[in-house]
């Protein structure tokens, strides 16, 4: 630069300076405002990129927040999305597996249906073949049952005290009569019935062990040999003692209180179908089921014999329940009380309009048994007592009246001397 | 400014150079339906709301806003300095100093009653220190103001210094220094 002082442009152009440098007067004058003005700029300029960046920031910290509710918004939707998938899938694969199930049981069912169809159409055939041929103590029936001797007979057919030779076990067989080889839908309830009915497992209800189809073609089962007489034994003596009709009523209540209770109507009481054991319980039911071989032409009564112990609902062709079983038992303590039955009725048809229409005949017995039989005999069922209810009423009346109970009874009623005496009044 | 001033009205040319300048230092984006604003015409007169309406919206975009009006005001003047009948009229900061404070300046781009519109007065000016105060009764916000003091000072190129304050005691008076 040499000896004269700088110009201000000379100064503010150089890069470095010398230690003589000199910078005087209006020059000096101009380099310190220049200094001075860059740096007021530089001052305005640091403001305005502060507040600048400053927004920056803010706008930075808003998307970043929009972002990471935006991230939040993407997960939960790819957890939602997920979990819905996975319960399509699950649904997908429980309705696959149903679907599945379903088409097992329906295998299932087609299978049982074809053995059961093959079964019945085997029956069927046996059952066309069927004769009525004579059977007669001391034959082999069915190739397994050997006859021993006759037990009773009736519209139904013939029952035998057998041996079981499979066995030995004494068994009673009923064999019956041809006509009754029902069709086809008749006799596949009657299976069913007979099916269900040998599940009861109770003493007062004589189990059906076996029903069957002989090769001959009659149609029989197989029970349980109870030693005793059917009621109907007993009946044929006239009327019964209050205090033992009352105790038989109870026993016959008590064996109906527990079919019911497993859901099982008779449909078919009557003396002939109660058993009086010479061991307690003294009172069992027999013949469960049978009342499905009957035809549906209740009306006519044709296939029944005479309908002398049929509810009104079953006189209409109407569905049985239990308490029409309780009316049947209805109809036999009338019978027991009075010794002759509630209806003069002579003709099937007479009896079936009777038990829907008429007026059981007054009865002379005690007022409290009177009551106690016209309940049961009540035409709407709803009015009818339970089988349970009724047991207990008629043991409590039984009792008031000194009437001996299990096997006291039992013994009581199968000594020869005491029969008539105790039946008689 | 008061946008209840719905008397008040801007030429188009000033709107534009508003908008112009806010763009160029990035606190508008031209996206900011700009363009729209932009198709007014500048010789025709807009309510002023045009102008306080766009104002207040970049407001809230800065917890600072004092040093980007100052910057607007600034950029303003580059403008129309560059681009429009600035370099024309100012040869010299004092040039600017007289021409803005006159009614060629200000009045030219504000129009409306006269207690509405105010007015940008020179009422100092020392040449040889290098001094002057100038009163604003506009309604114009006065960040903005100092920014058209500054940037107007500088246009010109025979200042290597300018500052411009605010009385502290009277914020509608500036105070200049210029070398």
């Amino acid at each position: 630069m040499g000896d004269r002082p700088l110009t201000a442009d000379e100064f503010l152009a150089a890069e470095r300076l010398g230690e003589d440098a000199v910078l005087e007067g209006a020059e000096l004058q101009h380099v310190f405002w220049t200094m001075r003005g860059r740096n007021k700029e530089l001052e305005r300029r640091e403001a305005f990129w502060a507040a600048t960046n400053q927004a920056l920031e803010a706008a930075y910290a808003e998307l970043e927040s929009a972002k990471h509710a935006l991230d939040l918004a993407r997960t939960e939707l790819e957890r939602t999305n997920a979990e819905l998938e996975q319960r399509v899938s699950e649904q997908v694969e429980e309705i696959v597996a149903r679907a599945r199930e379903v088409e097992r049981l329906n295998a299932e069912l087609r299978l049982q249906v074809q053995s059961r169809s093959r079964e019945l159409a085997e029956a069927l055939r046996k059952l066309e073949r069927g004769r009525a041929d004579a059977l007669a103590p001391g034959q082999l029936f069915a190739q397994r049952f050997r006859l021993q001797r006759t037990l009773g007979a009736g519209g139904m057919g013939v029952v035998f005290h057998a041996e079981d030779t499979a066995t030995s076990d004494p068994v009673a067989l009923k064999v019956l009569r041809p006509h009754l080889n029902a069709d086809v839908a008749h006799l596949q309830r009657f299976l069913s019935e007979a099916e269900t009915a040998s599940l009861l497992d109770d003493p007062r209800l004589v189990r059906t062990r076996q029903v069957d189809v002989s090769d001959s073609g009659r149609l029989f089962l197989v029970m349980d040999y109870i030693e005793g007489r059917t009621l109907a034994d007993f009946l044929e003596a006239g009327r019964v003692i209050p205090g033992l009709a009352c105790r038989l009523a109870a026993g016959i209540a008590r064996a109906l209180e527990a079919a019911h209770r497993s859901g099982v109507v008779h449909r078919d009481i009557k003396p002939r179908n109660i058993m009086v054991a010479r061991d307690a319980p003294v009172v069992r039911l027999l013949d469960f089921g049978i009342a499905a071989l009957l035809s549906s032409d209740t009306a006519s009564g044709e296939a029944l014999g005479t309908p002398r112990y049929l509810s009104p609902e079953q006189a209409r062709g109407l569905p049985t329940t239990p308490s029409s079983d309780i009316y049947s038992l209805g109809v036999i303590l009338y019978q027991m009380l009075e010794g002759r039955l509630p209806f003069d009725a002579r003709t099937p048809k007479e009896w079936l309009q009777a038990h829907r229409e008429a007026d059981p005949r007054a009865m002379h017995a005690e007022h409290v048994l009177a009551e106690l039989t016209q309940a049961c005999l009540a035409k709407r069922s709803a009015e009818r007592p339970r089988a349970l209810a009724l047991a207990e009423t008629l043991d409590t009346l039984a009792d008031e009246r000194g009437a001996p109970a299990g096997p006291v009874l039992a013994h009581t009623l199968h000594q020869p001397a005491t029969l008539l005496s105790l039946m008689q009044l | 400014m008061d946008s209840e001033h719905d008397e008040l009205e801007m030429v188009g040319f000033f709107l534009h150079s508003f908008l112009r300048a806010a763009v160029n230092i990035n606190a508008l984006l031209p996206g900011d339906d700009v363009e729209q604003l932009l198709a007014a015409d500048p010789a025709s007169w807009y309510p002023a709301s045009a102008f306080t309406g766009r104002m207040d919206a970049l407001a809230e975009r800065f917890t600072d806003f004092e040093p980007i009006q100052q910057r607007i005001g600034e950029e303003m003047m580059r403008l129309w300095f560059e681009f429009g009948p600035g370099r024309q009229i100012v040869t010299t900061s004092v040039d600017f100093l007289r021409f803005q404070t006159g009614s060629e300046g200000y009045r030219s781009v504000i129009r409306g009653p006269d207690h509405l519109v105010g007015a940008f007065d020179l009422v100092a000016l020392d040449e040889s220190a290098g001094t002057a105060s100038v009163r604003s009764s506009t309604p114009f916000v006065r960040p903005m103001e100092r920014g058209v003091l500054l940037g107007g000072l500088q246009l010109a190129g025979d200042t290597v210094y300018v500052d411009v304050v605010q009385d502290p005691a009277d914020p509608d008076l500036f105070h200049i220094e210029y070398h």
